[in-house]
Parts: structure tokens; C-alpha cells; sequence
């Protein structure tokens, strides 16, 4: 177990773009977690209005400047963080959390249970996932819980084809057989051997899905579709600076800033996973 | 009488679709076989001659056409699979392919001890003494698959095959992935272990002289039919089909000599008419070409023997 620890630990350090993207996961997450703490506006968080403070650039107080009603942007766009992360990842197990075993009986059972799975699957996977989940959180209404709903309904099928596929290969493989022959139930063989084979891919998935999925909430919220303000929500923070570009450049740059290290934070990650979880997948 | 099969068939049929019309394959049309407690046959021939999936028939892993299987007296033919897995552990299956047939993600010791889980006994006591049996040292049940040789991976499927003390043993080929000199130490392994253990092995090989230092008695396949059935000895001193003649031949020998088999084996899906191995045969006649497939009578599946 050591001895896979450490090459685990190797194959990471080895690879720049790894460890990159490592640290921007570890500072998101801390700055998340301990973000209420250690923001320097706390009450600026709910909002509020403090128009003599209005769009200052960065200084000393404000490092990051303020925005259209004077509130602190760094505050907010700590804060946002926590929003972000918390449904990057709500969305992305979820989805896994529906996808996985519907891929796996569909890949495990065949018949007309997988082709009924696999052509649902299909039909949401045949419309552009941002312009359905647009049409439904239009059906559903606005909001951030509406958002996260409309996303997991189109982010779903795509775990069914990793799972299904995965599946099938392994449903053929001997090692199956003998569980079989050692006499092992269905259930077991499903537990205990094609799961375990087929989580390293979905796991890579799920890493990059979370960095997709937070932007993909931040595409609903620039849209007005996500979280309303005075949510602190890097997609709707940016909705609104837009109407302040390019003079109040700062109020733009940095939520869109943390955006672009989320989403490259997770990729990263999930190929530096790939490298360890795959070794025969290695692009050297 | 351990095992006995009659009239075993297994046909696929395929789908026609825009490029291809329906077909069925017979990739077992009629075997008839027994095997006594203790004992060995050999299944001989070559690949897609339907001995794998004459293996996966009588362990009932593959649905059958036909036939009907008795193990130890019972009718197995139509268990279904919750009555058949208690069944499983007195008959058993070593794969061709060791490294495949390891689940990778499982060390030694769990892959040994699955079995015995799933049967409900404890394995702690019982997984090193098997590891031992197999000639592996303690100090492999922490090891992964991917760490062992094609050989020690075949010890330790052997071991998680014994584990539920099995009374039959089916091995598909179980050496020919592996080095020659590896191959003997396994096959000496297997002999010594079935006189220890009173095991009985139906044995699948395309390789004549393993089948001879393992087997008493010996099935020889052609098309998913027995072309000749009868002792070891006196098959291989005196074959009397001419496919069993092709087949000695073929083995490679100082000075040559001897029948060459021609061609390869013919579409399961589109037989011959006749004796299915007329087209290949040095011998045949036009009655061969003509008629029902010969039956296996005194050992034998020809007109002309």
C-alpha cells in the first residue's frame, strides 16, 4: 500500500500542470471554507448599500476595489466561493449519483432495459446541455436551487455512457467469470468487482465536471437564470459589471479571475487523477 | 460416475441485419462425454473446434441448446443459477488466461479468500496453507496481479479454484499462456495435486503432448462434434480418424514426415455437407460428401474406420 502511495505521490509531483492545478483546488477550497473568518467586510456578504464608497479601484482598504453600491469585492468574491464549490460539486454528485447505476445495469443486463436507459440517455444528450438546462430553469424559474436542478437533469447522461461503457467491457472480462464459478450473486459481482474497475474513470469525470459545472452555474447566473443579488455569485457578479467595463475594469476581473482558476484548478486535477488512477492511459 | 453429459449442443444465432443474413452457429452439435471421480480426459483440437464453450456448458455458465448434464448423480440441466451457486463449489474452472481471469484490483489473499467468503467459511487459516499447496510463499498474499508472473498468477487461480475443496476440475487450457518452462512446473503442480486430492480434471488443450501427461482418457474435437474418443494411449499409438491422424502429425518432429493438415477449419456457420471434415481429409470419398455426419461409434466418427 505504501509503496502505491508513493508512486501515487510521484506520478504527481512529476507533473507540472498537476501540481498546479492541486494548489488553486487546495486554495479554493481553503478560501471557502474558512472564508467567513477572514473576509475583511463580513456584513457586506447580504449586501447593502454604501454609495459614498461606490466603485473604487483597488487600494489598501479594498483590495480588490468595491462595487456599484460600495460593497467589498474581495469579501464577495471570497464568499462566492463558497457558492460555487457547493454547487460544482452538488451537481456533480448528483448527477454521478443517477448516472452511474443506470450505466451500469444498462451496461450489466442488456435487452430492452438498455436500450430503453441508453436511448433516454440520448435524447438529453442531443440538445446542447447549457440550452436545455436555460429551458428549464425559464420553466422551473430563476434561482440558484432552480439552476442547480435544471444542470443535474442535463449532466446525468453522460455519466450513463461512462458507466455503461465501462460495463460492458468488463461484463465480458474472465475475472467475472470466476466470480461466477466461486459462485458469487449478481449483486456481489456488481459490488465488489465492476464497480471497483470502473471508478477510476469516473472519478477523473467528477473532477472535471465540478470545474464545468461551476461554470456552467456562473453562465446561468451571468444570464440572470442562477443566483439573484445580492447573492454574492461569481456568474451574477459579473453580470452586472459588464455594464461597468472597461473603466471599472476591477469589478469584472476578479470574480471572472477566481472563475478561470475553479475551472482550470478541477481540469488539472482531473488529468493529474488520470495519470495516477490509469497508468496505461500515461502520455509520458 | 462424477460427471456425465449427453447430447450437449450449444447454437448461437445471429441477427440478420442490412449486410449480413441470419445465421446460426453450432459451436457444440451433440457431445456426449462422462467422467468418473478421479479421473482425466482430455479434450483435444483445434481453436474454434467448440471447446471452451463445451466447458462453459457443463459448469452451466452458458445457456445450453440441448443436452442434458449429471453431476454426482444429479440432473443439473435445468438448476436455476440460486440452486446451481452451492453447487459451484464442487465444480471448478482454471481460465487459459491467468492474467485476466484476476480481478486487478484484488490482492492474493482476497482473491483466494472470495471464495471462501462467498461460501461462508472463515479464510484467514485457510488462504495461506492454499497459497502453500500451489507452491507460493506467504509473503505473496499481499501482492496485486500486476506484481506476479503468468505462472504464479496461474498458482494463485489454481489456489481459488481448490479453495472450496472441489471434486472437478475444468481446465481451458491452463498452461498455453504461459512459458515452456513454466508450463511444466504448473502441469507437475496439477498432476500432484490431483493425486493428492482424488480431483477429477476434464482438460482442454490443442496441444497433444500436454493432454498425454495429464490425461487417462481422451476426447478428440472437430466442429463442435467428438470425432474420436477413446484411451490415451491407444489414440495416440493408433488413431484411427484421419483428423486424429493430421492432428499427431502436425506436432512438429525431427525428420518430419507424417499427413499435413490443410486449410483451416471450415465456417461453423456453413458446414460442410456430409462429414464435416471431408474438405481436409487425405482420405475421403464421395461418401463422405454426401449424407448425415458420421456418428461416434466404437470410439469413432467415420465412414471409413
Amino acid at each position: 500500500m505504501t509503496r502505491k502511495l508513493r508512486l501515487a505521490v510521484w506520478l504527481l509531483t512529476r507533473s507540472f500542470a498537476s501540481m498546479l492545478g492541486i494548489a488553486l483546488v487546495v486554495s479554493i477550497v481553503t478560501l471557502a471554507l474558512i472564508g467567513p473568518w477572514i473576509v475583511p467586510y463580513p456584513d457586506h456578504v447580504a449586501g447593502g448599500i454604501n454609495l459614498a464608497n461606490k466603485l473604487q479601484p483597488p487600494s489598501a482598504a479594498h483590495w480588490f476595489g468595491t462595487d456599484e453600491v460600495g460593497l467589498d469585492i474581495l469579501t464577495r468574491v471570497i464568499i462566492g466561493a463558497r457558492v460555487s464549490l457547493l454547487v460544482g460539486i452538488g451537481i456533480t454528485l448528483s448527477a454521478a449519483l443517477i448516472g452511474v447505476p443506470l450505466g451500469i445495469l444498462a451496461g450489466l443486463v442488456g435487452g430492452p432495459l438498455r436500450e430503453a436507459i441508453m436511448r433516454l440517455t440520448d435524447l438529453f444528450l442531443s440538445v446542447p446541455g447549457l440550452v436545455l438546462a436555460i429551458a428549464l430553469v425559464a420553466a422551473l424559474g430563476a434561482g440558484i436551487v432552480n439552476a442547480m436542478i435544471a444542470l443535474i437533469l442535463v449532466w446525468w447522461p453522460g455519466y450513463v455512457r461512462l458507466a455503461e461503457s465501462k460495463a460492458l467491457s468488463i461484463r465480458s472480462e474472465p475475472y467475472i467469470e470466476a466470480a461466477r464459478v466461486a459462485g458469487a450473486t449478481t449483486t456481489r459481482i456488481l459490488w465488489r468487482h465492476v464497480l471497483p474497475n470502473s471508478i477510476s474513470p469516473l472519478i477523473v469525470k467528477m473532477s472535471m465536471d465540478i470545474g464545468q459545472a461551476i461554470l456552467a452555474v456562473a453562465s446561468l447566473g451571468f444570464l440572470g437564470l442562477g443566483a439573484r443579488p445580492p447573492t454574492p455569485e461569481w456568474g451574477a457578479m459579473i453580470s452586472i459589471a459588464r455594464g461597468y467595463l472597461p473603466d471599472w475594469w476591477w469589478y469584472a476581473i476578479f470574480p471572472g479571475a477566481f472563475i478561470y482558476a475553479a475551472v482550470l484548478g478541477f481540469n488539472l486535477l482531473g488529468d493529474g487523477l488520470r495519470d495516477i488512477l490509469d497508468p496505461k492511459s500515461n502520455r509520458g | 460416475m462424477l460427471l456425465h453429459a449427453s447430447g450437449l449442443a450449444k447454437t448461437y444465432a445471429t441477427r440478420a441485419t442490412a449486410f449480413r443474413r441470419a445465421s446460426r452457429v453450432a459451436a457444440v452439435a451433440g457431445v456426449d462425454l462422462s467422467l468418473d471421480k478421479g479421473g482425466a480426459l482430455g479434450v483435444v483440437g483445434e481453436s474454434g473446434c467448440g471447446k471452451s464453450t463445451l466447458a462453459r456448458l457443463l459448469l452451466r455458465l452458458i445457456p445450453l441448446s440441448a443436452g442434458r448434464i449429471l453431476f454426482e448423480g444429479r440432473d443439473i440441466t435445468a438448476l436455476p443459477e440460486a440452486a446451481l451457486r452451492p453447487l459451484r463449489a464442487r465444480m471448478q474452472l482454471i481460465h487459459q488466461n491467468p492474467s485476466a481471469a484476476l480481478d486487478p484490483r484484488l490482492s492474493v489473499a482476497d482473491a483466494v479468500a472470495e471464495p471462501l467468503r462467498i461460501h461462508g467459511h472463515d479464510p484467514r487459516a485457510r488462504v495461506p496453507a492454499l497459497l502453500a499447496e500451489v507452491g507460493l510463499p506467504g509473503d505473496f498474499l499481499h501482492r496485486y496481479p500486476h506484481e506476479l508472473s503468468g505462472g504464479q498468477k496461474q498458482r494463485v487461480c489454481i489456489a481459488r479454484a481448490l479453495a472450496l475443496e472441489p471434486r472437478l476440475l475444468i481446465l481451458d487450457e491452463p498452461t498455453s499462456a504461459l512459458d515452456v518452462s513454466v508450463q511444466a512446473q504448473v502441469l507437475e503442480l496439477l498432476e500432484g495435486l490431483r493425486r493428492q486430492r482424488g480431483l477429477a480434471y476434464l482438460f482442454i488443450s490443442h496441444n497433444l503432448a500436454v493432454v498425454r501427461q495429464v490425461c487417462e482418457q481422451v476426447a478428440v474435437m472437430y466442429l463442435g462434434r467428438v470425432v474420436e474418443q477413446g484411451a490415451i494411449d491407444a489414440v495416440l499409438s493408433s488413431p484411427r480418424h484421419p483428423y486424429t491422424r493430421a492432428l499427431l502429425a502436425s506436432v512438429p518432429r525431427l525428420g518430419g514426415g507424417g499427413v499435413v493438415l490443410e486449410g483451416d477449419a471450415p465456417n461453423p456457420a456453413a458446414p460442410p455437407s456430409g462429414c464435416p471434415f471431408h474438405p481436409r481429409c487425405a482420405v475421403a470419398r464421395e461418401a463422405c460428401r454426401e449424407g448425415p455426419a458420421p456418428v461416434l461409434r466404437h470410439g469413432v466418427a467415420c465412414h471409413l474406420a
